[in-house]
C-alpha cells in the first residue's frame, strides 16, 4: 500500500465517493456555484456545540434568561447573538431533580443544526435511533451516565419542525464558577441527553 | 398539541405542504409499548406525530 495519503487512501467511504460525484454533477450542470457550497460549509462550520454550551451557561446563572430558553428558544439563541434562522421550531426541555430528558430523531437525523451545527455520527446510526426509544437507560449507560430509578427519563422523537435540545443541571460544586468556566462544562452529548454536564474537578478536555 | 406545520411529505417532494398538518406531541408510557421494557413505569417516550399520521384508536371517534 502506498504511504502517501495513509489516511485518504483508507478511510473514505464510498458515501464520501458519492457525495463528491453528486456536489461535481451540481456544480457542473450549474444547480450550485462554488461559492454557494463554500457558503453551505461556512454556515454550518461557524455552528457548533459552544453555541449550546452558552446557552445553558447563561441559563444557569441568570434565570430570566432560563426563562426564556425554555419559553422561546430561538429569542434566547438570538439574544446571545446566534442566528437560529432555521424555519424549523428550536425547543430546549429542562433536566430536573426528577426529569432526565434524551432527544432522538428516529426517522432520519433532525438536530438544532442551525445552533449547534452537524449532528455527531453516532446520533445518525441506525442502532442509536432504534435503541434510544426503546431501551434509553442501556444506551445512555454505554455513555458513561446512569440515571437513578427513581428519575423519570422522557425520550423526546423528533421531527423536522421541532428541533430539541437538553438544558442538563448545573453539577454540584459549580456555584463558583463564572459562564465561561461553566460552558466548558457542557459537552455536546449532554445536550443531547446521553450524558451529564462534567464535575468541575474533571480534567477539562482539550478544545478541538 | 405544537402547531401546524406545511405537510412533510409533500414538501420533500417540492411541493407547497398545504393545507398545514397540526404536529402533535403523543406520550406513550415506556411500559405500555415494550412489555419487556427496563426501567420504572414513569418513563416516557414522546413522539412528535403530524395530524395525517394518526388513526383513531379502538373505541376512539374520528
Amino acid at each position: 500500500m502506498s504511504d502517501h495519503h495513509p489516511h485518504e487512501e483508507t478511510t473514505r467511504s464510498p458515501y464520501a465517493a458519492r457525495i463528491r460525484a453528486i456536489e461535481a454533477l451540481l456544480l457542473e450542470k450549474d444547480v450550485l456555484t462554488e461559492p454557494e457550497v463554500q457558503d453551505g460549509i461556512s454556515y454550518m462550520e461557524a455552528r457548533s456545540p459552544a453555541n449550546g454550551a452558552k446557552l445553558v451557561a447563561r441559563a444557569w446563572l441568570d434565570d430570566e434568561f432560563k426563562t426564556l430558553l425554555l419559553s422561546d428558544g430561538k429569542a434566547a439563541a438570538t439574544a446571545l447573538n446566534m442566528e437560529p434562522a432555521h424555519p424549523a421550531e428550536f425547543v430546549v426541555v429542562e433536566n430536573t431533580p426528577t426529569i432526565h430528558n434524551l432527544i432522538v430523531c428516529t426517522l432520519c437525523s433532525c438536530y438544532p443544526r442551525a445552533i449547534l451545527g452537524r449532528p455527531p455520527d453516532w446520533y445518525k446510526s441506525f442502532e442509536y435511533r432504534s435503541r434510544a426509544v426503546r431501551e434509553p437507560r442501556a444506551v445512555m449507560r454505554e455513555f458513561g451516565f446512569e440515571p437513578p430509578e427513581e428519575v423519570e427519563v422522557l425520550v423526546h422523537d423528533s421531527t423536522a419542525d421541532v428541533r430539541y435540545m437538553v438544558l442538563p443541571m448545573r453539577p454540584s460544586g459549580a456555584e463558583e464558577l463564572g459562564e465561561q468556566e461553566l460552558a466548558r462544562l457542557v459537552t455536546r452529548d449532554t445536550l443531547v441527553g446521553v450524558s451529564v454536564p462534567l464535575a468541575p474537578d474533571h480534567p477539562i478536555p482539550a478544545d478541538t | 398539541m405544537i402547531g401546524p406545520f406545511p405537510s412533510p411529505e409533500d414538501l420533500a417532494y417540492g411541493l407547497s405542504g398545504l393545507p398545514e398538518r397540526t404536529l402533535y406531541k403523543v406520550g406513550f408510557k415506556q411500559a405500555d409499548l415494550w412489555e419487556d421494557y427496563q426501567g420504572p413505569a414513569e418513563d416516557i417516550l414522546y413522539a412528535d406525530v403530524y395530524e395525517h399520521w394518526l388513526q383513531p384508536g379502538e373505541g376512539g371517534t374520528a
